[in-house]
């Protein structure tokens, strides 16, 4: 077993069949398919937060987009019409069908499993309208988001937590995983730290899922959670694996001025109007039919475009530059029952009254779509050819891919739910023969604890707070809603500097129980090396697709009609790769197949 | 930002390697609308990197940040500097963890342990109804949801069991909402063993009407009327 | 509760406010937190002085010495002291009401209630002091207490009918059953005790009351329903505090034990008189 310099090493070593890191939305739906279809199946999921009903995914509010077969009007080639012109055309068509299709049954699962849905008079699943969701290939917006009043995220964790519970799924909470173990090129588990107590744990596993969720805490205004920091993607990076469109970040259009806190769609989806500091309500000019439904990346430009422009107003206490969301005109039961929660954030977070009053509102850092690459099963790959025996990824941490270079609001709820329940059912498929772990391997740990002592050890007087402020100003400024070739060829510079700078911060404590501080500069590192790929993977996508926005390129190029596959095993050691976007649909030339170009992204 | 503050925070702190307990005090200017959470991050920042506390969502939509700000148990993450002045009429406040489980250190308490309780109340539906057919969903009118919707709105922040009266032998006012919830959730079958754990030694009659939970809870639920509801029997199957 | 305050009991409550920890668990978990403690309070307060009061009354069965106790017990001091027994009486008997309007009469409007416990509380202590200093009124005892017993009898059927059909534990629903009952009970005795100098320390008086079969009937049935109430009161009590299952199980017996001999005691002087 490994022991590093300062006497660091693996306590003991746990086997199971399944390891799933991250107990989120994706990473629990997975768990409960494993479960269901294979009752006696030991499963641990590890968590870095205090218990699994505290993963992200809570925070979630606006809806899970699915195609009732009931509904007259809709139809599921409209939602992956949809999906695909969300996109920008660079999600896999192959994935947009299989996620699509199966919507509505993971919906049922949810309903039959507890989740508590908001429901119209008949007593069936209400449904809502979203951003980018259309019928009639764009023509008029569609009811297609089912939610839970504005807590739908929450109402997904409740019913996955639940029953993953049920089925006696054995939790690690407040446990970071800091190596993913291999073995000839298979993953056998991962070396996972123990907060409580301090331990370095082996978990040896048959099969490893990863769901380790969101990863843009790097910008200074982010709707993402304080653990974000884009663990998973080094891990992913440090074994030696690609990453796949990490440049594609998406920003919310609406961030609640200071906090960055989310103000949903779901306001505008019931009736919210975005206007600037003179009362326009600005959306009319530029998106004349979908307006304040437009999808996340054109609001976005559209709101900075204003304030660059003039038409912004700036907060008085933060500081920030705005415009306003306006809800006032919405009748007084949508207040109080369909968005009580995220107006309370307003009243909350900023002193503002909705029911009389404008909110500040701002972009903010909000998902990422790439991730780790996966085939349409889940299954992780190493190259566009070739995929890791027993590693899986699901949830925001993975890239199938869904969303391509511009996610549709609620449709990354549903890929959680569709895409954990596929990889719960590969696994139970590759765990009927898979062979055993085995024993730990030699060098398991070695990096992990390496880099740990390294951070015991440090000297120097630089300040953890400097560079992390320093790096989220950065990414906001040169990586953020615009980019271009001189700021994203400055911002690699100085990420690369803050690396350096983040070796000399010397610890107050060395303990290793509940360190803080001793986390949050391992988790820095993290966001250091996810920075530094994704300003490379912009700086070389020389066109403008999706959330991708290069000034200096404003349009999109057939050249670059692939995704981005980036390897980065150590430090400022990048090689880029490309894979290619799926077109079965368009392929196939079955119906409607014509709407599956490369087309026109208009709204 | 308008106005700077001169705040004081005493601070509970416990380091598990010594196993010594002790009150710091922090001194620090901010302004009125930083959050509790920022001004920890601030003095890991400027002041003292050893200082643990929890956070996770800073939405106020997780639960994670629980404590008790001179001695009344809320969310860290969406008190601001100002609420805080004006709701204790001070610039001096205690922060000290929740009481639902063991410290592990400072201001972080092991809220797995905490919810424990949550586990014997089962979350989940034990026993569903017969399903409707493949792809339909259930049918709940409105009216029926609405009179157990609020009460779903839980995040288990664990600030009620905190506040209520009954600290030992009670499963918490939290764990009580979980069976409510269930035993008013038309897909749920299994009343006889909800009933067992609501009416239990552990249940409602550990609860004293204190509504110390409603009084406190962050989401603003009235959990006593919903424990209330449990004891008038307004859903029991007889009545 | 920091709305504007008025009235009798809005004074009241500025006055418990001054009161430090008061009004730091008033506003760190609410009045009613605070309530519920000195409900707690107050009925431990009501057990001893029962068990007091048992202890006292033995003496009836030798009226001599029971005289002369009295005649000590005759002064201003112990008459102050009788008269703020009214406070825990009262305060208990009336939250012991709002408690169980609130549980089982789904009656929500905590601020109201709270604010008339305060004002009845305090009309009720005022007017027994007021007839303790007058000490000169007269009611017929058969008269007084089958009114009150059928006023109990009342309140208890209106209790049962809603608690009996719930759930709930029957120990727990016996003790808002009993609580009912012993509102009128309670409240009547000590008004009753009151309202001349005679009816409750003289010894004559005491007797040739106590020598009616219906007033003996009535006493019998209100000892039984106060040591079930005190017994059940200390038993959820211990519940609520004692964490090790043994050490629980030993002082819920030992403090059973107690009330039983101290019933037995008061039942035996109720027959034997
Ligand atoms: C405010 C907000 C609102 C949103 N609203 C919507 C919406 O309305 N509709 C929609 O479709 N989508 C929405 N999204 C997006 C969606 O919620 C997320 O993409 C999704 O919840 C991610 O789920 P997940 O299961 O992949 O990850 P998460 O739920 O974030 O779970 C990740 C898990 O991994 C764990 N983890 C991370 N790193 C490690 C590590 N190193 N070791 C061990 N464990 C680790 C975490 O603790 C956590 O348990 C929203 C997102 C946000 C932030
Ligand atoms: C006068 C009428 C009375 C009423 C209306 C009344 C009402 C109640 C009620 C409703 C409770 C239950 C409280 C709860 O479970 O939270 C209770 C508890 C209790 N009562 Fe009474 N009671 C009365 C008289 C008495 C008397 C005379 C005694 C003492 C001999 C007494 C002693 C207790 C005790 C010890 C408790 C337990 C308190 C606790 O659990 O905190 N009560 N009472
Ligand atoms: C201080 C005022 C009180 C006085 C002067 C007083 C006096 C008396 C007297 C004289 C009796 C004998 C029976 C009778 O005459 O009917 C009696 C009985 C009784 N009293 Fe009181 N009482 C007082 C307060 C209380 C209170 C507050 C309680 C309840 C908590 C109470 C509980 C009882 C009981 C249970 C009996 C019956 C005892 C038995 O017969 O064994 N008394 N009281
Ligand atoms: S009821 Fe309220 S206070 Fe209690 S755990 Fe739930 S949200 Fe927190
Ligand atoms: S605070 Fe506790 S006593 Fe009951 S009403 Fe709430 S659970
Ligand atoms: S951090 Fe999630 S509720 Fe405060």
């Amino acid at each position: 077993m490994a022991t590093s310099k300062n006497g660091l090493k693996i306590q003991s070593v746990l086997k199971t069949d399944v390891l799933i890191i991250g107990a989120g939305g994706a990473g629990l739906r997975c768990a409960a398919a494993i479960c269901e279809q294979r009752p006696d199946t030991r499963v641990v999921a590890v968590t870095k937060v205090h218990s699994p009903q505290k993963s992200h995914t809570s925070a979630a509010q606006g809806g899970m987009a699915a195609v009732d077969p009931k509904d007259p009007l809709d139809k599921i080639v409209y939602h992956m019409f949809d999906t695909w012109k969300g996109s920008d055309c660079s999600a896999d068509q192959n994935i947009i069908r299989k996620v699509c299709e199966s919507a509505w049954d993971q919906i049922v699962w949810l309903e039959r499993h507890g989740m508590h849905f908001s429901r119209t008079d008949e007593g069936r699943i209400a449904k809502r309208p979203f951003g980018g969701h259309m019928l009639n290939f764009g023509e008029v917006k569609a009811f297609r988001a089912c939610y839970e009043a504005d807590r739908t995220g929450k109402g997904i964790m409740d019913t996955v937590w639940a029953e993953a519970l049920k089925h006696e799924v054995i939790f690690l909470n407040q446990t970071v995983a800091v190596e993913l173990l291999m073995r000839n090129s298979r993953c056998v588990g991962a070396v996972v730290l123990m907060e409580h107590t301090g331990a370095f744990v082996a978990v040896l596993a048959k099969a490893t899922v990863m769901a380790t969720g969101g990863k843009t805490r790097m910008y200074q205004v982010s709707t993402n959670c304080r653990q974000n920091t884009g663990d998973g993607l080094a891990l992913v990076l440090q074994a030696g694996l690609p990453v796949m469109d990490v440049e594609a970040v998406q920003f919310h259009p609406t961030g609640i001025v200071g906090p960055g806190i989310l103000a949903s769609e779901a306001l505008r989806g019931e009736g919210g109007i975005l206007r600037n500091a003179e009362g326009e309500p600005f959306m009319e000019r530029y998106a004349p039919t979908a307006k304040d439904l437009a999808p996340r990346d054109l609001v976005s430009r559209c709101i900075m475009n204003e304030i660059r422009e003039g038409r912004g107003c700036v907060h008085p206490d933060h500081g920030l530059p705005h415009v306003w969301l306006d809800l006032r005109h919405l009748p007084e039961h949508v207040h109080k029952t369909r968005i009580q929660e995220v107006c309370g954030f307003f009243r909350k977070f900023v002193g503002v009254e909705p029911q009389s009053e404008l909110c500040p509102v701002t972009p903010t850092a909000h998902y990422q779509m790439g991730g780790a690459p996966t085939n349409e099963f889940g299954e992780v790959q190493k190259d566009p050819q070739h995929v890791v025996d027993g590693l899986y990824a699901c949830g925001e941490f993975a890239a199938a891919s869904l969303h391509g270079h511009n996610r549709l609001g609620t449709n990354s709820l549903l890929e959680l739910i569709t895409m954990g329940k596929v990889v719960g059912d590969r696994v139970v498929e590759y765990l009927r023969d898979a062979p055993e772990p085995g024993e730990l391997p030699d060098e398991a740990g070695h990096r992990a604890l390496e880099r740990f002592s390294r951070h015991l050890e440090a000297r120097g007087t630089e300040r953890f707070a400097a560079i992390r402020d320093a790096l989220r100003r950065l990414m906001m400024d040169k990586v953020g809603v615009f980019r271009d070739e001189k700021g994203l060829s400055e911002a690699i510079e100085e990420i690369a500097e803050l690396k350096s700078r983040a070796t000399q911060m010397a610890l107050s404590s060395k303990t290793l129980v509940m360190n803080q501080e001793l986390i949050q500069n391992w988790e820095l590192n993290h966001l250091l090396d996810v920075s530094y790929v994704i300003a490379q993977c912009a700086l070389a996508r020389r066109e403008s697709r999706g959330a991708h926005y290069r000034e200096d390129f404003p349009d999109r190029s057939p050249e670059f009609h692939y995704h981005t596959l980036a390897y980065m095993p150590e430090f400022g050691k990048i090689t880029l790769d490309q894979r290619p976007i799926d077109m079965s649909i368009y392929e196939a030339q079955g119906e409607h197949y014509e709407r599956f170009a490369v087309i026109e992204r208009k709204y | 930002m308008t106005q700077q503050y001169d705040i004081v925070l005493k601070v509970s702190r416990y380091d598990p390697d010594v196993q010594r307990a002790w009150v710091q005090d922090y001194s620090l200017k901010a302004g009125g609308i930083l959050r509790f959470v920022d001004l920890f991050r601030k003095i890991n920042d400027e002041q003292d990197p050893t200082l643990a506390w929890s956070s996770s969502c800073e939405h106020a939509q997780c639960g994670s940040c629980g404590m008790r700000i001179n001695g009344r148990p809320l969310l860290t993450c969406e008190l601001l500097v100002e609420t805080a002045m004006q709701m204790f009429n001070t610039s001096t406040f205690s922060v000290a963890p929740l009481t639902v489980a063991p410290v592990v250190r400072d201001l972080v308490v092991d809220l797995e342990r905490a919810y424990q309780r949550i586990h014997i109340a089962k979350p989940y539906i034990i026993a569903p109804a017969p399903p409707p057919p493949e792809g339909d969903e259930y049918r709940i009118v409105p009216k029926v949801l609405d009179r157990y919707v609020e009460a779903t709105r839980c995040i288990n922040c664990f600030c009620c069991a905190t506040a209520c009266v009954t600290q030992k032998n009670h499963l918490g006012p939290n764990a009580m909402l979980v069976n409510v919830v269930r035993m008013m959730d038309p897909r749920e079958t299994a009343m006889k063993q909800r009933a067992g754990l609501l009416y239990g030694e552990q249940g409602l009659p550990r609860c004293r009407t204190a509504q110390a939970c409603s009084f406190v809870c962050p989401k603003e639920i009235d959990v006593a009327h919903f424990i209330a509801l449990a004891k008038q029997g307004a859903f029991d199957p007889v009545s | 509760m920091n709305a504007r305050l008025y009235g009798v009991e809005g004074y009241l409550i500025s006055l418990l406010k001054r009161s430090q920890t008061l009004s730091y668990y008033a506003s760190s978990r609410g009045w009613g937190f605070v309530m519920a403690w000195a409900h707690r309070v107050a009925g431990l307060l009501l057990v001893v002085y029962v068990l007091f009061h048992i202890v006292t009354l033995t003496g009836l069965q030798e009226p001599a010495r029971f005289s002369a106790k009295m005649a000590f017990l005759d002064n201003v001091f112990f008459a102050f002291l009788e008269w703020t027994l009214a406070v825990p009486v009262i305060f208990h008997a009336l939250n012991g009401i709002r408690l169980i309007l609130y549980e089982l009469f789904g009656v929500r409007d905590e601020k109201r209630m709270l604010r008339w416990v305060f004002a009845l509380s305090a009309l009720y202590v005022c007017t027994l002091g007021l007839f303790m200093a007058l000490g000169n009124q007269h009611i017929s005892a058969g008269v007084f207490w089958l009114t009150t017993a059928l006023a109990a009898l009342l309140v208890t059927g209106g209790v049962c009918d809603r608690v009996w059909q719930t759930q709930n534990s029957l120990g727990w629903k016996l003790q808002r059953v009993s609580a009912a009952f012993l509102f009128p009970m309670v409240c009547g005795h000590m008004f009753f005790m009151h309202l001349n100098a005679k009816a409750g320390h003289d010894v004559n008086t005491i007797l040739e009351r106590m020598s009616g079969m219906g007033i003996r009937v009535i006493d019998f049935v209100f000892v039984v329903v106060i040591f079930f109430h005190a017994g059940f009161g200390l038993n959820t009590i211990i519940g609520d505090t004692v964490e090790n299952n043994r050490l629980r199980t030993g002082i819920k017996m030992a403090s059973c034990f107690v009330v039983l001999v101290f019933a037995y005691v008061g039942l035996r002087l109720v027959a034997n008189i």
